[in-house]
């Protein structure tokens, strides 16, 4: 096990004495369950057959909102690279996008629509993390390499095969780290609040309803982990397609 | 025979000096060494004649379209393959001419390991088989020779000498022994003004 590694299981286990001596200290189930009784409630979720169509549905929901975000992103950055126009028309709205706070948008979208608004919510999180990461990679793109692209006469598509991608590889991945856990985020905030039925958001609304502190944190406990999963994922895919650029 | 005609031409940068008012002819299909003393404006006079940088004033010339050029850095793909360096500047790769120039140059074994892997001396002689290896009617070389030993040196030059009989070659050096090594007219800058 290296030092790193041994770091974050130190991180992990102060957390969770943490946690403990708040639970003895306040000593009231109803306010903050046990580490114990999460994980042995999570435990019982793992048997059901709901939680696998809960967790499945949400991170559909999220998933696609987050994925239509990264592409959407990733295309219009490099337009917006190649025609200022574009950069300045998007700028309002990424300002705006960045600014709102993420209830606002999700009262709005449940006034306007009548239907489950997850996936509209972390498209609107994630876009302007990507567009505006993407955008600084392309514009970090080496002023000498597209020199000399220039004078070879290069197309665009080469431009941005050779040049503008590995330029663009590093902010993509970390834009895409933080991307993804706001969606997760985001998007089971939007649930919650417009209780979407059969997700995740519904169980948690419903263990505030009944107060039942160990389900809230179970749950919970899966968003984590589930956020944790998909982003390690995604940021594998995006290496290995990105490691294909030799 | 042509030539390409450098007429009073300037290079400003704001307020700052390239160079000033330079005026010499190259032959077309020679080798030409230009000389001429540090920060005189030798890589941005190149550029120029390149079309990279717009002179402030003066004329080029005949002038070929189509330009190769060594840049005193090796301006590589550095996460990519020495084949795919040569492929980003050719518009249909020729793998047959690519190979020889690369074995010629003592790189065929490398053509698949990528940039960032090889040695200094190795990443100048891909940026200059790269050159060689794409459609050019004119040949610019600055510096091209920084960090190679002596015996891959001269084995560079007759190379580049041997394999550019037909084209027109510009070479920036400020070795004498290399100037003279690459033979052909050497053009002094620095005397040419003071005339």
């Amino acid at each position: 096990m290296n030092k790193r590694t041994v770091g974050k299981l130190i991180g992990v286990i102060l957390i969770l004495v943490v946690w403990q001596v708040l639970y003895w200290t306040l000593d009231l189930e109803m306010l903050l369950a046990s580490p114990f009784q999460v994980v042995k409630r999570l435990f019982e979720l793992l048997k059901e057959r709901d939680f696998y169509t809960r967790t499945l549905l949400s991170a559909s929901h999220i998933f696609g909102g987050f994925i239509t975000a990264f592409l959407s992103g990733i295309i219009l950055s490099i337009l917006a690279g190649k025609f200022s126009l574009i950069e300045d028309i998007l700028w309002p709205v990424t300002v705006i996008a960045k600014a709102v706070p993420v209830a606002s948008f999700i009262v709005l979208f449940l006034i306007w629509f009548d239907t489950d608004i997850t996936h509209i919510i972390c498209f609107l999180i994630a876009f302007p993390i990507i567009y505006t990461n993407s955008l600084n990679g392309y514009k970090n793109a080496d002023e000498n390499l597209l020199e000399t692209a220039n004078l070879y006469r290069v197309s665009f598509v080469k431009k941005l095969y050779y040049v503008y991608m590995p330029a663009m590889k590093n902010f993509i991945i970390s834009a895409s780290t933080v991307a993804i856990g706001m969606a997760w985020k985001a998007g089971v905030a939007a649930e919650v609040i417009g209780v979407a039925r059969g997700t995740i958001g519904e169980q948690l609304n419903e263990a505030k309803l009944f107060c039942n502190n160990a389900d809230l944190l179970a749950w919970t406990l899966v968003i984590v982990l589930s956020s944790i999963i998909f982003e390690k994922l995604f940021v594998l895919l995006l290496k290995l397609i990105f490691g294909r650029l030799k | 025979m042509e030539k390409i005609i450098i007429n009073n031409l300037s290079k400003y940068f704001g307020e700052k000096r390239g160079f000033d008012e330079i005026s010499f002819e190259i032959e077309l299909c020679n080798i030409t060494v230009i000389m001429a003393p540090s920060g005189y404006g030798k890589t941005t006079l190149l550029k120029c004649i390149a079309g990279l940088l717009k002179p402030s004033s003066g004329d080029m010339i005949n002038v070929p379209e189509k330009i190769s050029f060594v840049f005193q850095d090796d301006r590589l793909l550095e996460d990519f393959s020495v084949v795919s360096n040569i492929k980003f500047v050719t518009k249909k790769y020729d793998e047959k001419r690519a190979l020889d120039i690369l074995s010629k140059l003592d790189l065929k074994d490398l053509q698949s390991t990528p940039v960032k892997q090889l040695s200094g001396g190795m990443k100048r002689r891909v940026a200059i088989a790269r050159a060689l290896c794409a459609d050019y009617d004119l040949l610019i070389l600055d510096e091209p020779l920084k960090g190679l030993d002596n015996e891959l040196r001269d084995r560079t030059i007759d190379f580049i000498k041997e394999y550019n009989k037909e084209k027109t070659v510009i070479v920036v050096t400020h070795d004498i022994y290399e100037a003279e090594k690459f033979g052909g007219e050497i053009i002094q800058l620095d005397l040419l003004k003071s005339k």
